[in-house]
């Protein structure tokens, strides 16, 4: 962030009314009041206020942190145009003006203060504000909050000890209404505050002034400075205060205040949303204590207010170029908005606000996306239940939905267990009396995790939320018995490893495993969005699914692309791997009898013809088991034994062929004509070429899998047989590096390498120079020919974003990441 | 039953509260250097009160209970000690705000005033553990870690507000509310 001040033309004129148009500059006028001149301008209603520039923060601070008698005299001169805009008086008893104070730096920065509200009250006005409709729970509320927020912000004095005792003369003066006894309580107020600084003053100018002096002082808080520091934000750009005129919504029944949306934020439709309260402030929305009307309702509101919030909507929309949320109070018929800012929205709103705004000429294209996170991406496309499961599933518990998602697994009680079940590659499903942070190693495991105990606010709650994983508290139909690992509900006792589904949005706890199954590609908006980021990105992008149910998902997402699909994991999911694996290493054994042979092509063809069951799909490849992998050293127990032959490639035909008849015998008996295999660890072309003739063979297309650098400097060669390629990028880069693949799979123990200074950067997270040279050929390839891409299920989509930048247009990746890197690809496009 | 020395119990009561960590992260965890904490963690693994696997620790059901048994001792007088739980009764209305606001916090998208608000509640639990360091002097170093991540929070590393696996704001006032509970004997209700 660069920022220059534009020193030397110091203004003797420090205070400035909002509406006057230089205030617009928010280098020197700060943001807020920026945006309330730039409302105003628009014809926006809003309460009068006045700004103190950052030339007057110069002046306080030349005048050794002191308001000079210049500033003073400013501040008193514009208090009184305030108070004749809104026919008050400041200090008054009976018509007081009251202000709020905020800060206004150029760029909003931690630590510089807050707003102070009310300000302007004493005793006596504070008596007339009881005595008026609002009652003395109104007048004290005000002015208590006044009080609070001066003592906490201006004279850092702890807000909840003030309120503590002066507790006695509250309650006194809340049931007499009497001068003495709000007299008295002031006067407890000065006491309590006197005995913690030097001074107090009941005086509203003396409180001004303190106040606009703690917003200065506040622009050097250690915390403010650290941040400029670490922006390279020049020290003397300043900071500005505004002074805003308060205004009421409890002044009489034509009177109220509330919040209104332009959007619904849930759904991002295009109708007026929010609450309002007649004859209330602001603060009695927050409080829930008053039944607001719903705006949403066409019929509930005044149809003069109607008319001007739908006016207003779409100049602020105009504005913003975004749906917007207004903070309004309507005053005696008079309606003001207060404040004006980008409004918060659910990530399906987001997506549909969006689209909508693009269909409205608000933004364009690239301006949508750029509106959208990946994170919502992520949060629309997680897998929901699939909806006839869900009809025919049992409810069992019902407790707090805080962390909304669909989850099933294994119920574990004790975070270890669950941790240690979910490594060995068990979903599982955390179920806790309550949580410590002794738990967070099961909780980072767990698919979902549900506490018997707690309320909305809990640990647990906070945790799922930011590991966006669903989470139930206070489920407390469930006692668990922890010594016999067992929990029981309603009766029925269940044992630690049943199955069971939670949906955190709810709070429903169901028996059994219902199916999950990917949700954001039924919602039109995000479709919409996706197509427009592919457009851009020129991209396809392909997936990498593990089983059979996922090809259906896929298939029914109606996707442009193919897929790649590895023979192992289908076999995984098929059930049979354990047979497959004594099978393999048999098979490498010298002398194995013929039958093996025959054994493993029908494995493998049962396995690969769940890829084709269901309607018509694009490219299949089949990724070839390698006995080298790391999977396999793991899954095979004699792997040492196994003769050195066997771990290259093309090492024992007899093997490969099987499974190579196995694939085809899938294809033909489905009637597809263009299934590919993929054979994985080559290092030559000449390999290469041995290969796709034994796949020929057997009517197979030829593709390769690069996964070395050898293979990498001959791509050109492989690639000229115009064969279908892949680079499986996380191997590459981790065969560089000689990692095992552990580091790979927990890329936050590389993160921290990098912030100890051992390595200049994490290399799954930003491709080394090194790895980029060597990927030009493929790149250039790339280009020329659409059939090589990047296989990425591995690595963050960070890297995937890098080589879209330096040229390749195909990659694949598992299926629930192939929504978020669709967009991740189209938003970071440049023009 | 092992009766542990002072700075054996902070080392393991860092191992108690932050499970599998390596020792770096547990001397920052709980104010150490590492070329203390180190031997402390391998002689704890020697009696079978710890386990370590690359490089990462958790306690054995013995280093539990040894841990429990210090609190115990060492802070039994605090358990009657008014001081001490009038503290903590004020503990429980921060610690329900603060909640409150982290949640607002993640409903938010991470919303700036609702952070600014929350980094007062952790500057108000930071001056009032001020009034607790003369009794139990080890609370500094929560002192000294909500301070650091605060910084990491204002530099723009929002993840320092509550992401479960660094030493988040959120992270360490868990784990401070589990020690205050175990300090003053009182079971997690929430």
């Amino acid at each position: 962030m660069q920022l220059r001040v534009a020193t030397g033309v110091m203004d003797d004129n420090f205070v400035r009314d909002v509406t006057d148009s230089v205030v617009e500059d928010a280098l020197r006028f700060g943001g807020k009041a920026s945006g309330l001149a730039k409302m105003a301008r628009a014809g926006i209603p809003i309460p009068p206020a006045f700004v103190i520039g950052v030339d007057g923060f110069r002046e306080f601070k030349t005048s050794g942190g002191k308001i000079g008698e210049r500033l003073l005299s400013q501040i008193h001169d514009a208090i009184g145009t305030l108070e004749k805009q809104s026919q008050r008086s400041f200090g008054d008893q009976d018509r007081p003006l009251l202000v709020s104070v905020r800060s206004g730096a150029p760029v909003s920065m931690p630590g510089m203060m807050d707003t102070i509200l009310n300000l302007g009250l004493t005793s006596a006005s504070a008596l007339s504000l009881a005595r008026g409709p609002g009652g003395s729970d109104f007048a004290l509320d005000t002015w208590l909050r006044f009080w609070r927020m001066f003592a906490d912000i201006v004279l850092g004095i702890d807000p909840s000890d003030l309120a503590h005792s002066v507790k006695d003369a509250e309650s006194t003066a809340r049931n007499e209404i009497t001068a003495s006894a709000f007299q008295n309580l002031e006067r407890s107020i000065l006491d309590h505050i006197e005995a913690a600084c030097d001074a107090a003053s009941a005086d509203p100018f003396w409180q001004l002034e303190q106040a606009v002096e703690a917003v200065f002082r506040s622009w050097d808080s250690a915390r403010a400075k650290a941040y400029r520091k670490h922006h390279g934000i020049s020290n003397d750009l300043g900071t500005a205060v505004t002074i805003q005129a308060m205004v009421f919504g409890n002044a009489d029944d034509n009177s109220g205040s509330g919040v209104a949306l332009t959007r619904n934020p849930n759904d991002g439709s295009k109708t007026l949303y929010g609450e309002y309260l007649i004859g209330r402030q602001g603060e009695d929305l927050v409080s829930g204590t008053h039944t607001p009307i719903d705006l949403s309702d066409p019929s509930a509101l005044d149809p003069g207010l109607r008319q001007a919030f739908e006016k207003h909507s779409q100049t602020l929309e105009g504005l913003y170029a975004d749906a917007v949320d207004i903070e309004f109070t309507v005053e005696s018929g008079k309606l003001y908005l207060l404040q004006v800012r980008p409004a918060k929205r659910t990530a399906a709103a987001a997506i549909k606000i969006a689209e909508d705004l693009v269909a409205e000429g608000l933004i364009d294209e690239r301006t949508a996306l750029a509106r959208i996170t990946s994170e919502q991406v992520r949060k629309v496309s997680r897998p929901s239940f699939d909806e006839n499961e869900l009809a025919m599933a049992l409810v069992v518990a019902q407790g707090l939905g805080s962390s909304p998602g669909h989850a099933c697994g294994a119920a574990i009680l004790d975070a270890d267990r669950a941790a240690d079940r979910a490594l060995a590659g068990e979903a599982v499903i955390l179920l806790r009396p309550t949580t410590s942070p002794q738990d967070i190693r099961g909780m980072l495991a767990a698919n979902g995790v549900i506490t018997a105990r707690g309320g909305a606010l809990s640990h647990a709650a906070v945790v799922s939320r930011a590991l966006d994983r669903p989470c139930i508290v206070g489920c407390d139909a469930i006692a668990i018995d922890a010594s016999r690992k067992t929990f029981s509900i309603a009766g029925k006792t269940y044992r630690e490893g049943d199955k069971i589904s939670m949906d955190g949005g709810s709070g429903k706890v169901f028996s059994g495993a219902i199916k999950l199954k990917a949700a954001g590609v039924g919602m039109p908006s995000l479709r919409r969005i996706l197509e427009w980021a592919d457009r851009r990105s020129e991209t396809s992008v392909w997936i990498s699914p593990k089983s059979g149910d996922e090809f259906l998902e896929a298939a029914s997402a109606a996707v442009p692309a193919g897929s790649v699909v590895s023979v192992t994991d289908l076999i995984i999911a098929k059930g049979t791997v354990s047979r497959f694996v004594e099978l393999t290493s048999a098979a490498g054994l010298p002398n194995g009898p013929r039958a093996i042979a025959d054994e493993i092509r029908s494995i493998v063809c049962e396995a690969c013809a769940s890829a084709f069951s269901g309607p018509p799909r694009g490219s299949v490849q089949f990724r070839l088991p390698r006995v080298s992998s790391d999977r396999a050293r793991r899954l095979i127990e004699n792997w040492q034994e196994l003769p050195p032959g066997f771990f290259l490639p093309l090492g024992s035909l007899t093997y490969l062929r099987a499974i190579l008849l196995g694939i085809s015998a899938a294809a033909e008996s489905a009637r597809y004509r263009d299934a590919t295999a993929l054979i994985g660890g080559i290092s030559s072309s000449s390999e290469f070429v041995a290969f796709q003739r034994e796949a020929r063979q057997m009517g197979l297309g030829a593709g390769a899998m690069i996964q070395n650098a050898m293979a990498l400097d001959d791509v050109v060669q492989i690639a000229e047989s115009a064969t279908p390629i892949w680079v499986d990028i996380g191997d590459i880069v981790r065969t560089m590096y000689g990692f095992p693949i552990e580091v790979q799979q927990s890329l936050e123990v590389l993160d921290q390498y990098v912030k100890d200074d051992l390595v200049r950067a994490n290399p799954f997270r930003r491709l080394p120079t090194y790895v980029t040279n060597l990927l030009a050929a493929a790149a250039a390839a790339a280009e020329k020919s659409v059939s090589v891409g990047i296989e990425g299920s591995a690595v963050p989509p960070e890297l995937l974003v890098e080589l879209h930048r330096i040229g390749f247009r195909r990659f694949s990746v598992s299926i629930g990441r192939r929504d978020e890197l669709r967009f991740l690809l189209g938003r970071s496009q440049k023009e | 039953m092992t009766v542990l020395s002072e700075q054996e119990f902070r080392v393991l009561n860092g191992a108690h509260l932050k499970k599998m960590a390596t020792a770096a992260e547990l001397a920052s965890a709980v104010g150490l250097d590492v070329a203390v904490v180190e031997p402390v963690l391998n002689a704890a693994a020697g009696s079978g009160l710890l386990m370590a696997a690359e490089g990462r620790h958790l306690l054995l059901p013995e280093g539990t209970s040894a841990v429990h048994e210090y609190y115990r001792t060492a802070y039994e007088a605090m358990r009657s000690n008014d001081l001490v739980l009038a503290w903590y009764e004020r503990f429980e209305t921060v610690n329900e705000q603060f909640i409150k606001q982290v949640s607002e916090w993640q409903s938010t998208d991470g919303d700036e005033r609702v952070q600014s608000r929350l980094i007062k509640t952790v500057e108000r639990l930071t001056k009032n553990l001020r009034e607790l360091t003369p009794i139990v002097p080890r609370y500094e170093t929560y002192v000294d870690r909500f301070g650091g991540s605060v910084a990491r929070i204002d530099q723009g590393e929002k993840d320092f507000v509550c992401k479960p696996t660094i030493d988040s704001v959120h992270n360490i006032w868990f784990e401070f509310h589990e020690d205050i509970l175990t300090v003053i004997g009182r079971p997690r209700d929430t």
